[in-house]
């Protein structure tokens, strides 16, 4: 893969950032319901005159396409503009949360690669096999339990009824590991600080088992199907006839061919849930983007909404990029 | 008399599906003798690829090996336990394959791919170029295992005619034509000098030219390492080109087998003769084809005489009934006919070279 193909590749990224961009501000621009309405709601004595005094100081008289210009505009300066409830800058706010939704999604991917990627090898190379049935049920039950009802059903159990586990936030109020990373596993260990680390783990169980059971489900799948092709290519036998193990074919010649189509879903499915996982994160109380998003939608925190949907739609396109670069890094039939 | 790199005695391989079983291989014998050439011949599913993977000991599921001996120089392969297999595999038998940009993984360097076989055997005391039992004490790392590896793969890519082979260690499958893909797996198979190399439509996927190039690059081999060959083909060219002895196969059974010689101008069993009308002559523009009429009969339903009653044209009922067994009509060559007397040889009739 040569640097002027990334390069390439990277420049395309470019027209889409910039077309997110129009999107999104068309949609807040086009919703209804006036923001200055919301800034004031509740409070009593604000005359009309106030109201527009207000408007003009946002801009929002002007027309749309000098709206549109300062937000581009604000965005090249790293500004997302101001939190129309919280009455601060919209890029702290999504910083302080993206940490937590990192964390989450990592352990959520780890999880879910642990389980899936060998239950999905060795559901093809045994196929029709007792341990092939259950991974493929266990798939199909994965894929199809909706991630609000698995989380319920995994806060009754642990956290309720077995009472084993914490079922919200990150971790007890005043146990936070100093600052360095804002992703407690690390900060703990850094700072060497176990009790915080211990604290970090029970609270990541539940939410990023929840998280991670669909995605488990889908890589499995993938991962089993485009096994099941490589098990029967030729160069599969071809390697049993040079002496090679049974064991050893699988992970020297298959793995390879097999992990290609995994690692592209891997990568965009880690795009989706790096936006923050809205349902899971609400379930338990999680502090990262998807509840900032979902408490700004019931607040009409519109500048927020439309930071955050900016923020997923441009994670969404970089991963699809990276996935992009680690198919070209392991198939070297496409290295250009 | 010389003992046989490879003696196969009523070897049966079935797979049992859910139709039935199938019969792949039923009950074939035969021998070969160092640096000896033995083509099998024979339509498509006659049980030819399943033939060499039974002798490898790499019969897919749900076929299984249900009877018969398999002797690799004296020593039974049937039910030895996978453990012992591999250490035969690649080593003292080896197997190449019909079309190599199927064969060679695509996502590994040439390099890593030929040295593998070797890295794999060094040491375990089936390839004359390795040391013994306890040599990884002397190189705990593998190091040296990894060094004569390379060094003895870019030796057998020179060997099999790859220009500056030590370059095109690192290129990948794909970036060589097809030619200098069989060459590779050649390398590949005869890189810890097998006793038996088992050779299934090797040149079938190559055009006219490279496949030349190939069948004399393997006569070459032969002569330099004295492998014995067990080549399949469709092709009585490639059989003429390399062989000394040929067997032909219907249904899982051998029908006919003897010298070349004796295989091309004299062939007895009507289905060699169908087979042999068949080719396609060079020069003779008013040749017409002339196919065996027929297909070749279900394997899980066969009819309890001659597999070859429907199709042959002088079958009766008494071939219907009951199997022939294979019996000598002249030194060395045999036929499993009923009407052996009653088929004339087919007088002049060669093969085009
Ligand atoms: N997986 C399988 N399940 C059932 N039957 C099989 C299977 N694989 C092979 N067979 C049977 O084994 C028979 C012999 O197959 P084989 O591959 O040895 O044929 P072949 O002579 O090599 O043909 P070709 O010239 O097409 O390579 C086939 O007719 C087929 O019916
Ligand atoms: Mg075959």
């Amino acid at each position: 893969m040569s640097a002027a193909y990334i390069i390439n590749r990277f420049l395309q990224l470019i027209p889409v950032v910039f077309g997110v961009t129009l999107v999104v501000f068309a949609l807040m621009y086009l919703t209804p319901g006036d923001p200055v309405e919301v800034i004031f709601a509740g409070e009593s004595g604000a005359t009309a005159e106030d109201l527009e005094r207000y408007r003009r100081e946002l801009g929002l008289d002007q027309p749309f396409h000098i709206q549109y210009l300062r937000f581009v505009i604000g965005l090249l300066q790293g500004d997302l503009g101001i939190s129309l409830v919280q009455r601060q800058p919209v890029r702290d706010l999504l910083l302080s949360r993206l940490p937590a939704t990192i964390e989450l999604t990592a352990v959520a991917v780890l999880v879910s690669l642990i389980i899936a990627i060998p239950v999905g090898v060795v559901s093809a190379v045994q196929r029709y096999s007792t341990l092939d049935k259950l991974g493929t049920a266990g798939a199909l039950l994965g894929v199809s339990m909706p991630d609000f009802w698995l989380g319920l059903v995994l806060m009754l159990l642990f956290g309720i009824h077995w009472g084993v586990l914490p079922i919200s936030g990150r971790i007890p109020w005043g146990m936070e590991p100093q600052h360095i990373t804002g992703l407690y596993l690390v900060d703990s260990v850094l700072t060497g600080d176990w009790p915080a680390f211990r604290a970090a783990v029970r609270h990541l169980i539940l939410p990023a088992v929840t998280l991670g059971t669909s995605m488990a489900a889908l890589t499995m799948r993938v991962t089993r199907s485009s096994m099941l092709e490589v098990v029967h290519q030729d160069y599969m036998t071809f390697a049993r006839a040079k002496g090679l193990s049974g064991t050893q074919v699988v992970v020297r010649h298959g793995l390879r061919n097999a992990l290609i189509p995994t690692v592209t879903v891997v990568s965009l499915n880690i795009g989706v849930l790096l936006g923050g996982n809205m349902i899971v994160e609400t379930v338990f109380a999680w502090p990262g983007l998807g509840r900032l998003v979902v408490d700004s939608i019931y607040n009409r925190d519109y500048t927020v909404v439309q930071a955050a949907v900016l923020v997923y739609a441009v994670t969404y396109v970089t991963m699809n990029f990276l996935a992009d670069l680690v198919y070209t890094l392991l198939n070297p039939k496409v290295r250009l | 008399m010389l003992q046989p790199v490879l003696d196969v005695r009523d070897l049966a391989t079935y797979f049992f599906t859910e139709r039935g079983v199938v019969r792949a291989v039923d009950g074939v014998s035969f021998r070969l003798y160092p640096g000896e050439t033995l083509g099998v011949v024979g339509e498509s599913g006659c049980g030819k690829s399943m033939t060499a993977l039974s002798i490898m000991g790499l019969v897919p599921r749900p076929g299984r090996i249900v009877a018969g001996e398999i002797r690799l120089m004296g020593e039974d392969l049937v039910g030895k336990p996978d453990r012992e297999l591999r250490r035969l595999r690649g080593s003292r038998m080896a197997m190449i394959f019909q079309d190599p940009l199927t064969t060679l993984n695509p996502v590994l360097r040439v390099g890593q791919q030929v040295t593998e076989s070797i890295r794999i055997h060094y040491g375990d005391g089936t390839w004359s170029g390795g040391s013994r039992r306890w040599s990884w004490l002397a190189d705990p790392l593998g190091l040296r295992r990894r060094r004569i590896a390379w060094e003895r793969a870019v030796e057998m890519l020179d060997k099999v005619g790859i220009p500056a082979p030590s370059e095109r260690m690192r290129a990948y499958p794909h970036e060589m034509s097809g030619g200098m893909r069989q060459r590779i797996m050649i390398a590949i198979a005869l890189s810890c000098s097998p006793a038996l190399l088992l050779a299934d439509e090797p040149t079938t996927a190559l055009d006219v030219t490279i496949q030349a190039q190939i069948l004399d690059l393997m006569r070459r081999l032969q002569e330099e390492m004295g492998t014995s060959i067990l080549l399949i083909t469709h092709d009585f060219g490639v059989v003429s080109e390399l062989c000394d002895r040929v067997m032909v196969m219907y249904a899982g059974k051998v029908v006919e087998t003897g010298p070349l010689d004796a295989i091309l101008n004299t062939p007895r069993h009507p289905y060699t003769q169908g087979l042999l009308a068949s080719i396609p002559r060079l020069g003779d523009r008013s040749y017409r084809l002339k196919p065996i009429e027929g297909t070749v009969p279900e394997l899980h339903a066969l009819p309890p005489g001659c597999s070859y009653c429907t199709r042959c044209p002088v079958a009766d009922e008494y071939c219907a009934a009951v199997a022939p067994q294979l019996k000598e009509i002249s030194p060395h060559h045999h036929v499993a006919c009923h009407k052996v007397a009653a088929a004339p040889a087919m007088a002049g009739e060669g093969v085009p070279s």
